[in-house]
């Protein structure tokens, strides 16, 4: 006998085989065509075999491999189902940008007081960290060459996730030439940090800081060029 | 006898197909299981009732390419909430119109989408001059409107905002573009401070937005210390500017600031390069935009543009929208106002859902009078930021910053956080 890889036919069980359909009512009409050979047809042959009598008629290896095929579909469809909502941990987000996690505000002028501080114009600014990261201060910087600027409390510093930090910003005058009087938008440099990045921004701190400033300037160097003596 | 081999040739034959059949069930139900969920029941879908989102925009004509952003970007906010069931009963569309970037177009459009009762709030326009023509229509009509590009200051803060007497013209008129008060400013800073500029050409389009924006530049140019060493006017839709070209050769000038939009923007820069005068042109937002960079047949790195907004690399929040805009195919890109444009639909989203909360869940009779008071009242986090506006109808979101063109393509260099 030759090989097939065809494994032998199970013997058919008995006893569940579908019951033969009544004949239709009505006039007997021509002799039914041959039901067709499905798998699953309401008309059958009433002897053809049931669902359970031809699965188990097929191969071993056959069921097996219908099995594991339909198992392998089934976990997929069950992944698919409840991948969306597990809750299995993923990677956190990275935390934002340093200057999208803080808020500079200005805080006005202080009042005046070290006297070795004339010709100093001293603010406070508020920072911020607005975002769930903490941020430090690396370094605060203004533009104009006539100027210097130190804080106090000193760069670096770091503010706390939620939380608010006052500095106090002193500007002083290197010369009365070149400084920026009546400028509408004077920047301040803030070099910021977290733990995604080390960036520098630059913050506009509107119509209050630039009056105050240039007020402070026009005072200092007015007064300054009042004490000096002209020469003939 | 019989039935045995006729049963063993049936199960033979259909051997494989029982196993075809068996795969061909189980996958269906696999893609039943991973791709049903995010169907609505269509069975509601007659009992919603429709909002119309109107847009206006340069839809054709040379600014097109940033109208064609705006219109997709407001498409897809509308897409993205009605497949989130954002305000339930409603399903949102969007109605465009084409103004060519011409005042009465927009004028015409403002009153068609004022006499369509189905739009309740509109995202345009892009130039200021047009929004200036459209305005006074969507007051009368009570149809509020959110700009995501117009940055003349007069428009939320009236004539007289640089005399510090601020005064919102129209209720209706709300931004998520920053105005020119400090993107000029923050400009003459940068030219000034940072590139060291002393000596600056001003040139401008003679319209609202170019007009005023270059004004702003050179007060706080000259408040600076640098010196404006020469201005001038060009007309849009022209293209030789040799003239101006030639002077600013002949004053020596180390820069020049131009007000106005990308098409005669590129145009002047290489006309600028070809005159001679190996100096950098910088302007605002309306130049930024890579067909200014095209229009330029000579290389134009180190010419500067201000835009809007954070660099959209640098906003996690904006990833979500570029990876949807893509997803959906749209033939333009979003351009320089794509998340402000969003945005801009999504607040009025935000109203409407809002309106509809207040009133048992239906749209009021009322209901454009209802939604331009929510709108003033929304906040969220945007693509651009968090999104709410002031008591003038502007962003209290404002970021600019400063983009150069290095190796033919914009470059972020500097960023800027104001605070009033």
């Amino acid at each position: 006998m030759p090989m097939s890889g065809i494994g032998p036919v199970e013997p058919a069980p008995h006893g569940d085989e579908p019951r033969p359909a009544p004949p239709p009512a009505g006039p007997p009409g021509p002799a039914p065509a041959p039901p067709p050979e499905t798998l699953s047809g309401r008309s059958r042959d009433p002897d053809s075999p049931g669902a359970y009598e031809r699965w188990t008629a097929l191969p071993r290896r056959t069921r097996r491999t219908a099995l594991a095929l339909t198992g392998l579909v089934a976990a997929i469809a069950t992944g698919c189902y409840l991948l969306p909502h597990r809750t299995a941990p993923s990677a956190p987000p990275p935390p934002p940008w340093p200057a999208q996690a803080v808020e500079v505000g200005y805080g006005g002028t202080t009042a005046p007081g070290d006297p070795a501080d004339e010709g100093v114009f001293a603010f406070r600014i508020r920072v911020s960290a607005v975002r769930n990261t903490a941020v430090t201060v690396e370094n605060i910087t203004q533009p104009y060459p006539a100027l210097s600027l130190t804080t106090s409390p000193r760069t670096p510093l770091t503010v706390r996730s939620g939380d608010t930090r006052q500095l106090t910003v002193r500007i002083g005058v290197r010369r009365c030439s070149g400084i920026p009087l009546g400028v509408e938008l004077p920047p301040l440099d803030i070099t910021l940090r977290n733990t995604r990045a080390i960036k520098d921004q630059t913050f506009l701190l509107g119509a209050a800081y630039a009056n105050d400033l240039s007020a402070a300037l026009r005072a200092h160097c007015s007064a300054h060029r009042s004490r000096v003596p002209h020469t003939p | 006898m019989r039935r045995v081999p006729a049963r063993k040739g049936f199960l033979v034959r259909h051997r494989s197909l029982l196993i075809m059949t068996t795969a061909i069930t189980a996958g269906a139900l696999t893609l039943t299981a991973c791709g049903s969920r995010d169907g609505k029941d269509s069975g509601d879908k007659d009992s919603k009732t429709t909002v119309v989102i109107g847009v206006d925009a340069p839809l054709t004509g040379s600014l097109s390419a940033l109208g064609q952003g705006i219109k997709n970007s407001v498409d897809l906010a509308t897409k993205i909430a009605n497949k989130n069931n954002e305000v339930p009963g409603v399903t949102f569309k969007v109605k465009s119109f084409d103004d060519q970037a011409v005042p009465s177009s927009g004028k015409q459009n403002a009153t068609s989408m004022v006499d369509d009762d189905e739009i309740l709030g509109m995202v345009g326009p892009l130039n200021s001059g047009v929004a200036q023509s459209m305005q006074g229509v969507f007051n009368k009509g009570e149809l509020a409107q959110v700009s995501p590009a117009n940055t003349n200051p007069a428009l939320s803060q009236g004539d007289n905002w640089a005399s510090g007497k601020k005064e919102r013209p129209f209720k209706t008129y709300f931004r998520t573009a920053t105005t020119d008060i400090i993107q000029g400013r923050f400009a003459a800073q940068y030219y000034y401070n940072d590139a060291k500029k002393r000596k600056v050409f001003v040139v401008d389009d003679k319209q609202a937005y170019g007009n005023g924006l270059a004004k702003i530049f050179a007060a706080e140019f000259k408040r600076l210390g640098g010196k404006v060493v020469g201005t001038d006017h060009l007309t849009i839709k022209e293209t030789d500017f040799s003239g101006i070209a030639s002077k600013v050769k002949s004053t020596k000038a180390d820069s020049v600031y131009f007000g106005g939009q990308y098409p005669e923007g590129g145009l002047l820069s290489d006309q600028v390069k070809q005159a001679g005068a190996d100096v950098p042109v910088m302007g605002g937002d309306g130049i930024y935009d890579p067909a200014f960079i095209k229009a330029s047949g000579t290389s134009n790195d180190g010419d500067l543009a201000t835009s809007v907004g954070y660099p959209v690399e640098q906003l996690d929040s904006a990833k979500t929208f570029m990876k949807n805009y893509q997803a959906q195919g749209y033939k333009d890109p979003f351009a320089a106002y794509g998340g402000y444009s969003y945005d801009a639909a999504w607040s009025i989203i935000q109203a409407v859902k809002q309106v509809v909360q207040d009133n048992d869940g239906e749209l009021p009779d009322d209901s454009r009078a209802k939604v331009t008071e929510a709108l003033g009242k929304v906040s969220f986090d945007g693509v651009t930021g968090k999104v709410s506006f002031d008591q003038y109808g502007d962003t209290t979101n404002k970021q600019l910053t400063v983009y150069e063109v290095k190796k033919g393509a914009w470059k972020s260099v500097k960023s800027a956080t104001f605070k009033d």
